[in-house]
């Protein structure tokens, strides 16, 4: 793609996908869609497509690796060969490993680790479709996976990425605004609230705008967030309702 | 009355539970502000005085006074090692494992439990730092020989059990089959109809937070009996 | 856990199964089409049982081989995701994925299901490279199974993107044509534990099996492929005995293929 224009809005002020700019993608979560895994989680979240499974407390090994007052997360981000356009060669790259540590990062703080001493947590995120938000999908899909294994925590973590086409702040880049647009600001919350876990930004932006961004993201979190507290409700009520 | 969730509440992480002075957080929950807040997806109860959050799963954690059943894992000098399906291993040490007297020089400790036996064992203690041991010395505990195991959360063992064991007693008279429930999630059961059997217990399993489940399990017990199961 | 293995290999002597099905008995098999619609060339999930796999299609531009200048070529990989099993964490031995993808390739190679010389660009110069990857999201058993229904159900229903002569790269949301496929290879496995035959087996029966017969049939009922896997030695009326079932299984699972891709 040379040097073709991209128009990011057209005139009403939509987006290449007809949303609106503090809009996010029309998202899917399920919960317990593993059997092996003690939780696991897929959401979908326009055409990122990410499913996140979490075995443990397990023993962990190695030994030196254990840590004698709490559990520890090892964390796996991987997109599978088919997710992208351009086949992704599988086996471990930098980019993912990266990823891998600030997903980790993002929701250790929500997990109760002290609970599980030398015990180890393993959540892996693997991307079955790629369109942009694929971190902050992952994570949404392990906050659900690690509720869903019964590991306790403080409370759910959420994530989304706003992001600058145009000098717009926009909510939940896909994947082209991500690659052609000014920034992409990836942000993750706890129980929709005001601690930030991961925060990430590439671009070059005013602080302003930075601060539009962050306020526009956290909001959507908070809306994620209630979409994972109904995703896990629905497992269950479903179940009460089979006898109504 | 600041019950923010109610008995039988199904609640997720981060929920406020309970805002107020009347009832202290118990399992399952912590505080902060004054609040009570879940930890777990999972199901609200009252006590007279506290009020705690029963996850819908999870993995076991060793508790003194449990009894489980076990897999052998290791042959040592004088102890062997058992799997309880949870991140902490166990020890059981000759003393508490069998009545006779056993020579370290001349008997062979795998005559007694070899690895790969299935136990019903107990657990006597636990550590700070998740060191357990394991006695065979409470009279349900035995080797187990043929049948099957399969694995429920552990925080469905009470409802698998049931008031005075009348679900596994509901269970086990139906299906004509032996079962025992492990504290740890671990059922093993033996008998013609042990798929049916095993098929209740899961059953149960998935529905425990539904009212009059006994019944409705003993109805599709029935069911499925006269379907020819 | 051990006691299961023993009580598996005691209950398949009378025919049984843990799970009360007859020795050649398949799970519930559900299979979707372009499960990856926007970014694979072709894909389907394959449900057997609680068993969960993806396979998924991507196509690139690549040079000939000098020997065969006129051929396109494929390629199968397998990734065992440590989701799929508890036992993956401690890292399963990278050769079980190295295996599953080299049986799921052979059955759709040998058969040459693929028309290669339809993915011939430029004589000598630019050929299509089809990809097939497998991805395992659970294992409870059948995988190779599993991942070869996929694989022909993703061949079945996908689409090559057109070449740009000019730009010299795919034009991927030019679909141009069909996948080339000629022939329709069907694969399945034939286990043994404790001397009897059984199919379709779970994660729990494959830890008891002592060998494992995978066989690829064809529409004109032709083997084109076959790999003996585990330790125990089979017979050969036992290979034969295998291949004839093989047959009858094919068939049911060419109907489900059928199905899945609209035919």
């Amino acid at each position: 793609m040379a040097d073709e224009e991209i128009q990011f809005f057209d005139e009403d002020g939509n987006r290449v996908d007809g949303r609106k700019p503090d809009e996010y993608r029309e998202t899917k979560m399920e919960v317990g869609v593993l059997d092996e895994a003690d939780g696991s989680a897929m959401v979908e979240t326009g055409n990122t497509r990410v499913v996140a499974s979490v075995f443990g407390p397990q023993k962990l090994h190695p030994r030196h690796l254990q840590e004698s007052d709490r559990a520890v997360i090892k964390m796996r981000y991987n997109m599978a060969p088919f997710s992208v356009d351009d086949r992704m060669r599988p086996g471990p790259n930098r980019r993912a490993k990266e990823i891998g540590l600030v997903a980790k990062k993002a929701l250790e703080p929500a997990v109760e680790l002290e609970e599980f001493p030398k015990a180890g947590i393993d959540i892996s995120m693997e991307i079955l479709e790629s369109d942009g938000g694929t971190r902050v999908t992952g994570i949404n899909a392990a906050a659900l996976a690690l509720a869903d294994a019964g590991i306790p925590m403080k409370g759910m973590v959420s994530a989304t990425a706003s992001g600058i086409v145009d000098d717009t702040v926009v909510l939940d880049v896909n994947g082209l605004e991500d690659k052609k647009g000014n920034a992409d600001i990836p942000i993750a919350t706890i129980n929709g609230g005001d601690e930030i876990t991961l925060l990430q930004m590439d671009g070059d932006i005013s602080k302003e705008t930075l601060d539009e961004a962050l306020s526009l993201a956290k909001q959507g979190c908070t809306d994620l967030y209630e979409e994972q507290r109904q995703a896990l409700l629905e497992k269950y009520e479903s179940i009460r309702g089979d006898y109504k | 009355m600041s019950r923010v969730k109610d008995e039988k509440d199904l609640v997720t992480p981060g929920d406020t539970v309970y805002d107020g002075d009347e009832y202290r957080p118990n399992s399952g929950v912590y505080e902060e502000d004054g609040k009570i807040i879940s930890k777990y997806m999972g199901v609200v109860e009252y006590g007279k005085s506290s009020v705690r959050v029963v996850p819908m799963s999870g993995r076991y954690i060793p508790e003194e006074g449990d009894v489980v059943i076990a897999e052998v894992s290791s042959v040592g000098y004088s102890n062997w090692r058992a799997d309880l399906n949870s991140p902490y291993e166990a020890m059981l040490k000759i003393d508490v494992a069998v009545d006779e007297y056993i020579d370290l020089d001349e008997d062979d400790l795998t005559d007694y439990f070899d690895v790969g036996d299935a136990i019903v064992t107990k657990v006597t203690s636990v550590t700070e730092g998740y060191d357990v041991n394991l006695s065979m010395e409470d009279r349900r505990c035995r080797k187990l020989r043929g049948g099957r195991i399969i694995q429920i959360y552990p925080s469905k063992v009470p409802r698998v059990i049931g008031k005075k064991g009348t679900m596994v007693k509901q269970i086990k008279k139906k299906t004509g089959c032996k079962v025992i429930v492990g504290q740890n999630g671990l059922v093993w059961i033996q008998g013609e109809n042990a798929n049916l059997a095993a098929k209740a217990v899961k059953k149960v399993e998935k529905e425990a937070h539904v009212d009059g489940l006994t019944d409705k399990i003993g109805e599709w017990l029935d069911e499925q009996l006269e379907e020819g199961e | 856990m051990k006691l299961n293995q023993d009580t598996i290999k005691k209950m398949i002597k009378d025919g049984d199964r843990l799970d009360g099905r007859d020795l050649d008995e398949f799970r519930d098999i559900e299979v979707e089409a372009d499960y990856i619609n926007e970014t694979a060339a072709g894909s389907a999930k394959v449900t057997i049982g609680d068993t969960q796999v993806v396979v998924g299609l991507s196509v690139s531009v690549e040079d000939p081989y000098d020997d065969r200048p006129d051929s396109g070529t494929i390629v199968t990989n397998a990734e065992l995701a440590p989701m799929a099993s508890r036992e993956y964490e401690s890292g399963p031995p990278q050769e079980d994925g190295v295996e599953l993808a080299r049986v799921v390739d052979r059955g759709i190679r040998e058969a040459e299901a693929v028309d290669l010389e339809s993915l011939c660009i430029k004589s000598g110069e630019k050929v299509m490279t089809l990809f097939i990857d497998a991805h395992i999201l659970n294992d409870d058993g059948s995988l190779i199974d599993a991942c070869s229904l996929a694989a022909m159900t993703a061949l079945k229903t996908g689409t090559l993107p057109a070449y740009d002569e000019e730009t010299g790269t795919l034009d991927r949301d030019n679909r141009e044509r069909d996948i080339p496929l000629q022939e329709e290879p069907i694969t399945v496995t034939g286990h043994k534990i404790n001397g009897e035959i059984l199919w379709d087996t779970t994660g729990e029966e494959e830890d008891a099996q002592g060998a494992r017969l995978t066989t690829s049939i064809n529409e004109h009922g032709n083997v084109v492929a076959m790999q003996k896997g585990e330790t125990e030695p089979f017979s050969q009326q036992e290979v034969m005995d295998i291949v004839n079932q093989a047959e009858e299984k094919t068939q049911k699972l060419r109907e489900i293929l059928h199905e899945a891709a609209g035919q």
